[in-house]
């Protein structure tokens, strides 16, 4: 069963074309993880997907859902689709129930106390229960991570899509945000990880995309990818941060 | 009874000055709040909707021309065209475009200093433009706004004694006549500058205590 379907998507800035025809696919429950020399267009292609920008031509289609810019259909869709942001982008006025609550009570009309349930078993399956009440400001990198991913996880997503997440962290709070999506990926959450963390995506990727100059330039599982890559650019782009 | 050169009955006109400034001031600035946070919000849309260009073209074009002369197109051009208005609506009147325009400019920059990864955390959880303006970015927003806000509310107490050119009779005018009564002018306008002060430092205040409250 597919849950990510990208078909031939072309992508420009201005003049720049940063997407040259995209097409990869993702099966329901599968985890994928995107990765490429920065400008090569793998965190514009994640945020095509749920239409934080737009596309010139070409297709998404998320669980059989085309991704279009019609409002209603959009919202419906985003609703669906969690979005874990490099710089956490937490609410920083509303405390960390709030912050998991929101999406619940705004847009699933989700009574309080049962959003309050839901949201402190999403605080308790990224270890953060106890942190309810406090506000983002006082939260450690890695915890706030943790919260941002809460709050996807809390709307029952069909997919979560990750950019650099863990890129904004210090070294030492890396590993309790790779920790935890490993986890979701293991309970069998569709991911798509726009990522640098060879190490996570060896253990967890079902399937690795190399972008190269807005072009999918290989694909394959992590054994093939890490063993025998294909092309001189995945490559050396492998030996380099290895 | 006599306070220095005052009678009583200066003392109330003065008082009653107090009360019609204070009046005006309550209800222009009371409206001014309400236009300028509809305008500032429209006005901030990212699309260019026809209700952002009208936005842009009110706060634009009161921010841009006097206060005097609002007071005096207000009542006098109005009366001029045949139209039957009184001194109260047309300065009030004059008051909430004016203030409203200038609201509206600080609404619109609070909205828009609030950082794009606010809006877009918003809108990927599925809430709508509205929806995300009102549960993220606002509640952010108003910190922001409320110091700039407030100075304007101030500018606009002490601006509001140029209602006196429509002969409304406001604090600075019911002095003038005290005045013409008295001849005491230093007394009567160091008393009027008393009045605006116990207005307008409380506004201060207030300012110091959201701001650090928020």
């Amino acid at each position: 069963m597919l849950m990510l379907d990208v078909k031939d998507v072309h992508k420009h800035f201005g003049q720049l074309h940063v997407l040259k025809g995209i097409s990869l696919q993702l099966e329901r429950g599968e985890t994928g993880v995107l990765f490429g020399r920065s400008g090569s267009g793998k965190s514009t292609l994640l945020r095509c997907i749920n239409y934080l920008e737009s596309i010139d031509s070409g297709e998404i289609y998320v669980d059989n859902e085309l991704v279009t810019p019609e409002r209603a259909k959009l919202r419906k869709l985003r609703a669906n689709i969690g979005f874990v942001f490099q710089q956490f982008n937490l609410f920083p006025h509303l405390s960390i129930l709030g912050n998991v609550t929101l999406g619940l009570k705004v847009v699933r009309k989700t009574p309080e106390d049962e959003a309050r349930e839901i949201a402190l078993i999403a605080l308790e399956d990224v270890g953060l229960k106890e942190k309810a009440e406090n506000y983002p400001e006082e939260l450690s990198g890695g915890q706030q991570q943790r919260v941002a991913i809460a709050r996807s996880i809390a709307m029952n997503p069909k997919m979560i899509l990750f950019d650099e997440p863990t890129s904004a962290l210090d070294p030492e709070l890396i590993g309790e945000v790779l920790e935890v999506m490993k986890d979701l990926s293991q309970q069998g959450m569709t991911m798509l990880v726009v990522s640098h963390e060879m190490g996570f995506a060896r253990e967890t990727a079902d399937k690795m995309f190399f972008l190269h100059g807005g072009k999918l330039v290989e694909q394959g599982p992590p054994s093939e990818i890490f063993r025998k890559p294909k092309t001189e650019e995945c490559r050396r782009f492998i030996e380099a941060i290895l | 009874m006599v306070f220095g050169k005052l009678s009583v009955a200066d003392i109330n006109y003065l008082w009653r000055g107090t009360l019609l400034t204070l009046r005006l001031c309550l209800t222009g600035i009371g409206l001014g709040l309400i236009l300028g946070v509809m305008f500032g919000i429209l006005r901030a849309n990212p699309r260019r909707t026809l209700t952002k260009m009208i936005a842009t073209v009110y706060i634009e074009f009161f921010r841009a021309v006097p206060l005097m002369l609002l007071f005096v197109v207000g009542y006098f051009g109005i009366i001029s065209l045949g139209y039957n208005v009184s001194r109260f609506g047309a300065v009030v009147g004059a008051i909430s475009l004016y203030t409203g325009a200038y609201i509206g400019q600080v609404v619109r920059t609070g909205i828009e200093s609030v950082g794009r990864g606010q809006w877009e955390a918003g809108v990927s959880l599925g809430m709508s433009y509205p929806d995300t303006l009102r549960y993220v970015i606002l509640p952010q927003a108003v910190k922001i706004m409320i110091p700039p806000a407030i100075g304007i509310v101030i500018g606009v107490v002490k601006g509001s004694s140029l209602a006196s050119v429509v002969g409304y009779v406001e604090l600075v005018l019911a002095g003038r006549h005290v005045i013409q009564r008295t001849y005491a002018p230093l007394l009567v306008m160091g008393t009027i500058a008393m009045i605006y002060f116990v207005i307008c430092y409380p506004l201060s205040i207030l300012s110091k205590n959201l701001e650090r409250k928020l």
